[in-house]
């Protein structure tokens, strides 16, 4: 099925019908009480809570990874794949790298380079080779991986926090392609290529604060 | 609601070996996820290919856990769904097509890996063996089973999108646990 034919196919209207019963759900989880069963699975689940929300607390991997999936929409096919798919993969070899205390130079700086380069891409709108934006998004996850890696507490469950960073750089990812859904409305484009100049100015801030530390 | 009593947590059900292998996978990431790239990689095969891979990896599954509650095989097994996350994450992010032929044989390798460390690591908790290894081969049998029916069911687009994805998430996952161990 064609990316135009799918696009079609999710309508606003039948999108946030079918999201009010999940939403509504998610919200519950916001005021969750503890359950004292299962006590000895503490461990994982604080490993999997710490994990899960590195990418998220840290805004510049926020930035960067919704600008993965906003990237990869604007691309279309089959960049909205292939983007999404090769992150995570490179991801885990800086993440690997990081786990095992390898030294990578100019982490930080790559991470903000990563959200300045992928606002800027946005914003251009220009259309690439496929080749050319899973290179520079793979380039970036190594820097990204190995960040969670060299962050991996030590008194949580290691791999519960991997599944953590892993699944919530991929709902960034989903989120960003979500966003990018924006470029069927009409002026849809030049919205979305607002977005990307809105991210890349995000990652001037940082690499300022970044020179300022 | 006024005279309810206080709630205690599964009390004293006692379900089983045949229970507990079951649901062996859901207390071990490395296991679920590893028949998951198994489940959702037999899903881009021909349906006669995905059957017998199923069919391959439950039986698989079945004859490791025996072979490891008769102390053939050493505790190297434990590496096999990482290798199994690692190797066929990126088969099912690519949307490979294999022959039938590799595809059972495939299934048969990692289910005797996943069946053996499975039962490996529960050795000392087994009371009874058979509906243990039963309980496994059921459990990965249904994986498999659940994960056709689903795909099978939504073919859209975003869904074959999302499979690729998973199988992204299941192969970096299996570098990191792969990692992680060797730094254990």
């Amino acid at each position: 099925m064609g990316r135009d034919r799918f696009y079609r196919r999710v309508r606003p209207q039948r999108t946030v019908r079918r999201l009010t019963l999940p939403l509504f759900a998610l919200s519950s989880l916001l005021v969750a009480t503890s359950a004292l069963a299962h006590t000895g699975q503490q461990d994982a689940a604080s490993g999997f809570a710490a994990g899960f929300l590195h990418p998220i607390t840290g805004f510049d991997h926020l930035l960067a990874m919704l600008a993965v999936g906003m990237w990869g929409a604007q691309l279309g096919m089959p960049a909205l794949w292939v983007l999404p798919v090769a992150f995570p993969l490179v991801m885990a070899v800086g993440g690997a790298l990081g786990i095992l205390g390898a030294p990578l130079p100019a982490v930080e700086p790559a991470i903000v380079l990563s959200v300045l380069l992928l606002g800027v891409v946005i914003a251009i709108g220009r259309k690439p080779p496929i080749v050319f934006a899973a290179a520079l998004v793979a380039f970036f996850a190594v820097f990204h991986g190995y960040a969670h890696g060299r962050e991996l507490p030590e008194a949580a469950s290691a791999m519960a926090f991997s599944a953590g960073f892993v699944l919530a750089t991929g709902c960034i990812h989903l989120t960003g392609i979500g966003i990018g859904f924006v470029t069927k409305l009409p002026n849809g484009s030049l919205l979305l290529r607002a977005g990307g100049a809105a991210i890349a100015m995000a990652g001037v801030l940082f690499a300022w604060h970044l020179g300022g530390a | 609601m006024a005279i309810a009593a206080p709630a205690h947590a599964h009390g004293d059900a006692n379900l089983g070996d045949f229970y507990q292998g079951l649901l062996q996978p859901l207390y071990h990431l490395e296991f679920l996820l590893a028949a998951l790239a198994l489940a959702l990689f037999s899903t881009h095969q021909e349906p006669r290919a995905s059957l017998t891979m199923c069919a391959s990896f439950a039986a698989g599954v079945a004859f490791g856990s025996a072979s490891s509650l008769l102390g053939v095989g050493g505790e190297g097994s434990l590496w096999g769904p990482r290798l199994c996350m690692l190797g066929v994450g990126p088969m099912v992010a690519l949307r490979l097509r294999v022959p039938a032929i590799v595809a059972m044989a495939l299934g048969a390798v990692a289910g005797i890996a996943q069946g053996h460390a499975a039962t490996q690591g529960e050795l000392a908790q087994i009371a009874r063996p058979v509906l243990w290894t039963l309980g496994l081969a059921v459990g990965a049998g249904l994986l498999g089973a659940w994960a056709n029916a689903v795909t099978d069911r939504f073919r859209a687009f975003w869904v074959q999108v999302g499979v690729r994805i998973a199988g992204s998430w299941i192969a970096a996952l299996g570098l990191l646990a792969s990692v992680l161990a060797l730094r254990r």
